[in-house]
């Protein structure tokens, strides 16, 4: 039986051979100060909110008005805020790993955008500053990530475009 | 000019199954009988056909973008098709674990059939965004 183990030379060898793809893969520390503000800017504003609706639905924090009294909106917020967990998470992976980001940004950016109308055709009637400012404020603020999150899938730099600049 | 495409039969089959699809959705909406609110809760069938209003507006606007955008564009049609099937996913979980207890179908043979292909139709779309990212095409 041949002896086929590497030496420590040849083991080292191959470490070396592959630094250059791990610096590669993690790109997101190259990225500019623009796509850093944003991508922290969503993250915090998703986080907040669902934050906030966790902290009120289990008696935690007093949420000011009705917000959560509506049977209908808190079931559609709680299963909302577990789905869109699931994305920034998935979101936060490939931004630091470089795997299809922008194929996460337009499948957020589609969701977002359906919960947008979903909340505007079945929640409009609902909706007030005065007695509901939490669940009103995230539902009118929503767009304003749909200009985030296209603004962020076009000033993310691949590996590839920096090879072409 | 649909060989020009360099697409699999397979392609072909479940976009035809998606138009047949969206074409029954429209049909179905079109159709609806006054006698879908005499249900238990009306408000719950009213929420839907609100939703299901706005979903067919879209279809409709699909159905005519989508050979255009096919035949113009191989870069554009991925992503319309990946785009496509995002927003046909998110409306099968908003549907069912979402919005569940906000909305209520009618229980018409032509809606139940609808709601049950779904998956299938979903299924039609991830073929067609594989297909179209990952297989090779030759610009003539």
């Amino acid at each position: 039986m041949s002896d086929n183990r590497l030496n420590d030379n040849e083991i080292s060898a191959l470490l070396q051979a592959f630094d250059e793809v791990n610096e590669t893969n993690a790109s997101s520390l190259k990225q500019s100060t623009t796509f850093k503000a944003l991508l922290i800017s969503i993250n915090i504003y998703f986080f907040s909110f669902v934050s906030i609706y966790f902290l009120s639905v289990n008696g935690l924090i007093d949420t000011p008005g009705q917000a959560l009294e509506n049977e209908g909106l808190r079931s559609a917020l709680s299963a909302r805020s577990h789905v869109i967990f699931w994305i920034l998470s998935i979101l936060n992976i490939s931004a630091y790993f470089n795997i299809g980001f922008r194929t996460v940004c337009l499948t957020m950016f589609i969701y977002v955008l359906n919960t947008v109308i979903d909340n505007i055709v079945l929640f409009y009637e609902l909706l007030s500053f005065e007695h509901r400012p939490y669940v009103t404020s995230f539902v009118f603020s929503l767009p304003l990530t749909l200009v985030g999150v296209v603004w962020m899938g076009i000033v993310f730099q691949n590996g590839v475009d920096r090879e072409e600049t | 000019m649909i060989k020009k495409l360099q697409l699999s039969n397979l392609f072909w089959i479940s976009l035809a199954i998606n138009y047949l699809f969206a074409i029954m959705v429209v049909y179905a909406f079109l159709t609806v009988p006054d006698t879908i609110f005499d249900i238990e809760n009306p408000e719950h069938a009213l929420a839907a056909f609100k939703l299901t209003y706005v979903r067919a507006v879209i279809v409709t606007f699909v159905l005519i973008a989508y050979p255009i955008v096919l035949f113009k564009s191989r870069k554009y049609i991925t992503l319309f098709t990946f785009g496509l099937t995002a927003w046909v996913v998110a409306l099968y979980i908003d549907d069912n674990l979402v919005l569940y207890r906000l909305i209520e179908y009618p229980s018409r043979g032509l809606v139940v059939f609808l709601q049950a292909v779904r998956p299938i139709v979903i299924a039609c779309l991830i073929w067609m965004s594989f297909e179209l990212t990952f297989k090779n095409y030759k610009k003539h």
